[in-house]
């Protein structure tokens, strides 16, 4: 009977291959992107780097890292993401926490409040008077606050809530726990691979953001990195125009790999998260075979 | 298990509130900025007078703030001034304006475009300076009267244009070891079929060689004020875009001509920019055209004595052709209608089209750009060129004109002898459409993609695809049907009722 099981069958060997060849697909735009940022830039406008990186050069990073303007905003990129992740997600699930009940008053009334916001908003300039008249301009929590609350999050996080038995919940009361208790020691462990995914989400989302960085701040050590990323590819892209030469020898970076080396740069450290949160996600699915 | 997850929560929550309070300690500490500013207020004289200018700038400003470095500091000391610069990069400037401007937080002085002189005006963001101009004394002499007519609305001055030293940016190159090779003498090409026959030369005479390449958005540079279509005409009382003209087509057969003797770059619709550089730089290519200071082939390791400049063939009666260049006012400078001291944002600007302000865009500051050792001006080891935009944006605009022998100097010291004889053969050759450069925005053709049906058109036409004589028509009926009617019926309003006033 084992053998039967571990019998591979032409289908088996077909999925491996496909597979495969899709993490290849996955894969190769990151690598193809990191050979081409430490090869040489006229082996690459010839066209010849495909596989292997040709005449490797590490110093385009050390030119990027050179930066003040990259650590200044590398530093506040990993603390909106951090303090942002961590207060948008605790808030977002207590907001859905309470929302997923039915008892709670007022809980249609909103619940169509933040469904509103999801369909309708503002818009860019009246967002900028009520951030302004908030005194929030150059300040970092402007990056953080206005988006604390996520409708679209809140939402499937209620949704998620929701799904969870109320049994659960009564037996844990009969035990004596009050509501806190029963979302940090009952709702939130359950809820592990939903919370990951949302948190995925709103680290990513604060890991990219580019244009609350550029509209709410003015001063430079406070701009994001994607801010001071998009500034270093438009110079690269402006000194094919008429802007004057503003690079000395030294710093004169070839505009193709400089843009390759600066796009790596900036995925891997959020890249370096996904592993972090996988496991959150395995766990979720093994939570619902035992169940099943 | 369960405990240890509260655990970390309960942590992960106290490092965050933890790290907040350091941030927001730390924010205070930066937006101590101003508030040391405040402080320092208190010790600064009173008349400090404070100036908000919002610019576009990618360059690298040598881990300097913006706002915090010392050529800041020697602006503001030189006009007693406390000047805060809004920076974005030229991609989310607009945005970022707009944002300023709709909540009311004009700056004092602001950079844009031609487009948008009249929605400035008439929504009162611009201040009319009619009453300040008198006081820009140096820019009254240096900017030429076109660039101040294209800055008026409805009769009044709402701009100052930014004409750069460099007007006619534009200029034609030809490799210079394939003519002295031939032994051609580019001063003795004239006229169209003389740049054809030495076309043919170069493809002829060097192996794998690309007579012409181009750039995707500049094929229809080289040559086409020779076959007088680049300028806007009015033909059968109409006022006709260049490319609808019939100069235009012959124009377009010259080009199929060059493509399918291959003595065009047969990748250049299709190839990135650095493939294009790179071609150049190979030493295979005869003939492109650029800027004259060929800044992007001379960072990748070019030189600019490989190549020389050559003038624009003669048009079919005998008259010079030129390098059309859009306008010689790049952008335009809006002082903002809420600002309290524009006779001091027109003193700082006034000052960039002055010697001493031509010397600060162009070499910097003494004692950290440069040097004077008897008499003359010796740019500092790694400071040639350096930080020009910069500087630029620090003082508000670029000097419209460079005149003083000394400023030359350094300009010749950063560019070398053939970028001079490049800058100076650029304008020379180079001029523009009167009629282009006043051309109004008319917002109600926006819907339209005339640029998308004329390319479309220009480039199937070099490559072969279509048949030029026998597509002509139809290519021009189809473009007045899809919106070309409506832009040709206002431009021409426009021309009668406002240009010819």
């Amino acid at each position: 009977m084992d053998l039967q099981i571990n019998k591979k069958t032409s289908f088996d060997y077909f999925n491996i291959l496909f597979l495969f060849m899709y993490g290849i697909i996955c894969i190769f735009p990151f690598y193809y992107v990191f050979i081409v940022s430490i090869s040489d830039f006229s082996q690459v406008t010839n066209n010849i780097v495909f596989i292997w990186p040709k005449g490797v050069n590490l110093g385009i990073y050390k030119n990027i890292m050179r930066y003040k303007g990259f650590t200044d905003g590398l530093k506040v990129s990993v603390f909106r993401t951090v303090v942002g992740t961590a207060l948008g997600l605790s808030l977002q699930t207590m907001l859905a926490y309470a929302l997923s009940k039915k008892c709670l008053p007022g809980r249609r009334f909103m619940v169509l409040y933040i469904i509103f916001t999801l369909i309708f908003n503002g818009g860019m300039i009246p967002t900028y008077i009520v951030i302004r008249n908030l005194g929030l301009v150059d300040k970092i929590w402007v990056l953080i606050i206005p988006g604390l609350i996520s409708s679209w999050n809140v939402i499937l996080l209620m949704s998620f809530f929701s799904s969870i038995p109320v049994e659960i919940e009564e037996s844990a009361r009969i035990d004596g726990a009050n509501d806190i208790l029963i979302l940090i020691k009952l709702i939130l462990p359950l809820s592990l691979p939903s919370l990951a995914t949302i948190g995925l989400f709103i680290a990513v989302g604060h890991w990219n953001a580019l244009m609350d960085g550029v509209i709410y701040i003015n001063r430079e050590e406070l701009k994001p990195l994607q801010a001071f990323l998009v500034n270093l590819v438009s110079s690269q892209n402006s000194s094919m125009g008429m802007n004057h030469i503003s690079f000395s020898e030294e710093q004169r970076l070839p505009p193709y790999t400089t843009r390759c080396a600066i796009i790596f740069a900036s995925t891997v450290p959020i890249l370096v998260v996904y592993p972090f949160v996988q496991k959150y996600f395995i766990k979720g699915l093994m939570i619902g075979a035992i169940k099943g | 298990m369960k405990r240890k997850i509260s655990l970390i929560i309960v942590c992960v929550l106290v490092f965050t509130f933890i790290l907040s309070a350091c941030t927001v300690a730390g924010t205070k500490s930066g937006t101590t900025s101003s508030d040391t500013d405040t402080t320092l207020q208190d010790t600064k004289p009173a008349e400090k007078i404070k100036i908000t200018t919002a610019q576009f700038l990618e360059q690298s400003t040598e881990d300097y703030s913006i706002n915090e470095n010392p050529y800041v500091d020697f602006v503001e000391e030189k006009f007693n001034i406390d000047l805060t610069i809004i920076r974005t990069s030229s991609g989310q400037y607009g945005e970022k304006l707009n944002a300023l401007l709709a909540a009311g937080d004009i700056p004092d002085l602001f950079i844009s475009n031609k487009t948008f002189i009249a929605k400035y005006a008439e929504d009162g963001i611009a201040m009319n300076i009619d009453s300040l101009k008198p006081l820009a004394v140096n820019l009254n002499k240096n900017v030429n009267e076109e660039a101040w007519q294209a800055a008026m609305y409805n009769g009044k001055l709402y701009a100052i244009p930014n004409q750069r030293y460099d007007p006619f940016p534009y200029l034609s190159f030809v490799n210079k070891n394939f003519v002295e090779t031939l032994n051609i003498d580019v001063n003795n090409i004239k006229t169209i079929d003389d740049y054809y026959d030495m076309f043919v030369k170069f493809r002829d005479n060097f192996e794998n060689s690309i007579p012409v390449t181009a750039f995707i958005n500049w094929p229809l540079m080289p040559l086409i004020d020779a076959f007088d279509a680049f300028s806007y005409k009015v033909i059968d009382g109409e006022l006709l875009p260049n490319y609808l003209q019939p100069q235009y087509k012959e124009w377009l057969k010259f080009m199929q001509k060059m493509y399918k003797e291959k003595l065009i770059d047969q990748e250049f619709i299709t190839q990135q920019s650095e493939q294009t550089w790179s071609k150049i730089n190979s030493g295979k290519v005869g003939f492109y055209s650029w800027f004259w200071h060929q800044d992007v082939m001379v960072n990748q390791g070019g030189s600019r004595d490989d190549w020389l400049p050559i003038k624009p063939a003669l048009k079919a009666d005998g008259i010079e052709s030129k390098l059309i260049y859009h306008s010689p006012a790049r952008q335009f400078f809006f002082i903002g209608s809420k600002s309290k001291n524009p006779e001091k944002v027109i003193e700082m600007l006034d000052w960039a089209a002055s010697e001493e302000g031509q010397l600060f865009i162009q070499a910097g500051l003494e004692g950290w750009d440069y040097d004077v050792k008897n008499g003359e001006i010796v740019m500092r080891e790694g400071r040639k060129g350096q930080n020009m935009s910069w500087r630029f944006v620090t003082i508000g605009m670029d000097p419209p004109k460079l005149t003083s022998e000394k400023v030359l100097g350094v300009f010749a010291e950063i560019y070398g002898e053939s970028g001079v004889r490049n800058y100076q053969a650029a304008y020379e050759f180079g001029g523009y459409d009167p009629i282009l450069l006043n051309i109004p925005s008319f917002p109600d053709l926006d819907k339209y993609d005339f640029n998308k049906m004329r390319t479309e058109f220009d480039f199937n036409a070099i490559i072969g695809n279509i048949g030029i004589d026998a597509q002509w028509d139809s290519h021009i009926t189809t473009f007045r049907k899809n919106g070309g009617d409506l832009l040709i019926d206002s431009l021409t309003k426009w021309y009668n009722n406002d240009y010819k006033k």
